[in-house]
């Protein structure tokens, strides 16, 4: 190992990225400063694929160890499971939003490789366009909940739309979303926000998603999903569909 | 207390034109014979004015039963939904 250029460590599924120069699989790092190091220090550019306990683990070699210098500063880690609204950990796929002012906010992309868009579609050397998607996904959802509107009832996020282009690979290395708020309206079922997430890999735009989503309170769209449902079952089993002219469905 | 077919009609009238101030702040005057997407009531204001409704009246004519909204073309014909649901006489 050297002490020159940054090794850059990813995680242990990203196989063919770890041929590479330069690379290396996320265990074999930690097994190697397991094993107790010389007194070189090592520089690490921490990219994607890490588990929050191998991020924790890097961490904790960081700090106590003395030969462990990360590149950029500190480990990146996942926020709180809750902000993006997923059921397990592995599925978080960014870190804290900083406000940047003006509507403009930024969080790091901090993927785990057992993520559940990567487990059966890993091809390649790249991250797959869905797993991008829901990242976004999870950045406008940690907007708007913790900057753009008050606490109170819960609500629901409905989509809708998200239009997405894609301008270059994402491999996994550091990376970063940047959330640009077009335009947050206020009305009598709940907010409309419109917005850009783009995600930005070495200084290039590489993903952008143009979306507007609607803050429902839980109450109007539970109630707005149920009529939807029992509309849907009806216009199946009479095997026709509703006329436009009664329907009054359509968003 | 069953309410007469008018007064509920005035009820459901009533609630239309708040959600639509409320929504939109111009709207058509109501009467009864508009048809319910017509005068902008999307899914979304519906299940609205079907909670307020409920709040109001006690019943939701759309929970059980064979009836959707789709059956149901303008305001007056919402106001005939909920003089079934409340067992009274529908309303021509």
């Amino acid at each position: 190992m050297s002490t020159g250029t940054p090794l850059v460590v990813v995680g242990d599924r990203f196989t063919d990225f770890h041929a590479q120069p330069g690379v290396i699989a996320a265990s074999a790092l930690l097994e190697d400063l397991r094993g107790g190091r010389g007194t070189q220090t090592l520089r690490v550019t921490v990219g994607q694929g890490l588990t929050a306990a191998q991020l924790d683990e890097l961490d904790h070699f960081a700090r106590s160890s003395g030969t462990l210098e990360i590149d950029g500063g500190q480990v990146p880690h996942p926020v709180e499971r809750s902000v993006t609204h997923k059921a397990h950990d592995k599925n978080v796929l960014i870190g804290p939003v900083d406000d940047h002012g003006g509507g403009h906010y930024r969080a790091p992309l901090v993927l785990d490789d057992r993520v559940e868009v990567l487990e059966d579609h890993l091809t390649g050397l790249h991250i797959p366009a869905v797993t991008l998607l829901e990242a976004a996904r999870q950045m406008w959802t940690a907007v708007t909940e913790q900057h753009l509107i008050d606490p109170g009832p819960r609500t629901r996020f409905v989509i809708d739309h998200v239009r997405s282009s894609f301008h270059s690979f994402v491999f996994p290395l550091p990376a970063h979303l940047e959330y640009t708020l077009a335009r947050l309206e206020h009305g009598a079922v709940g907010q409309v926000a419109a917005f850009t997430v783009e995600v930005h890999q070495c200084g290039r735009l590489a993903a952008r998603f143009e979306a507007q989503i609607r803050v429902v309170p839980e109450l109007f769209a539970d109630k707005q999903e149920r009529m939807a449902a029992r509309q849907a079952l009806r216009d199946t089993t009479a095997g026709r569909p509703a006329p436009a002219a009664a329907g009054a469905l359509g968003e | 207390m069953l309410e007469t077919n008018n007064d509920l009609l005035a009820t459901v009238i009533r609630n239309v034109t708040d959600l639509l101030e409320e929504a939109d702040g111009e709207h058509p005057e109501i009467t009864g014979a508009e048809a319910l997407n017509a005068i902008g009531l999307n899914s979304l204001l519906l299940a609205r004015l079907i909670i307020q409704l409920e709040m109001e009246l006690g019943v939701d004519p759309f929970a059980e039963g064979d009836l959707v909204i789709s059956d149901v073309r303008t305001v007056g014909e919402l106001a005939d939904a909920y003089a079934d649901a409340l067992g009274g006489s529908v309303a021509a």
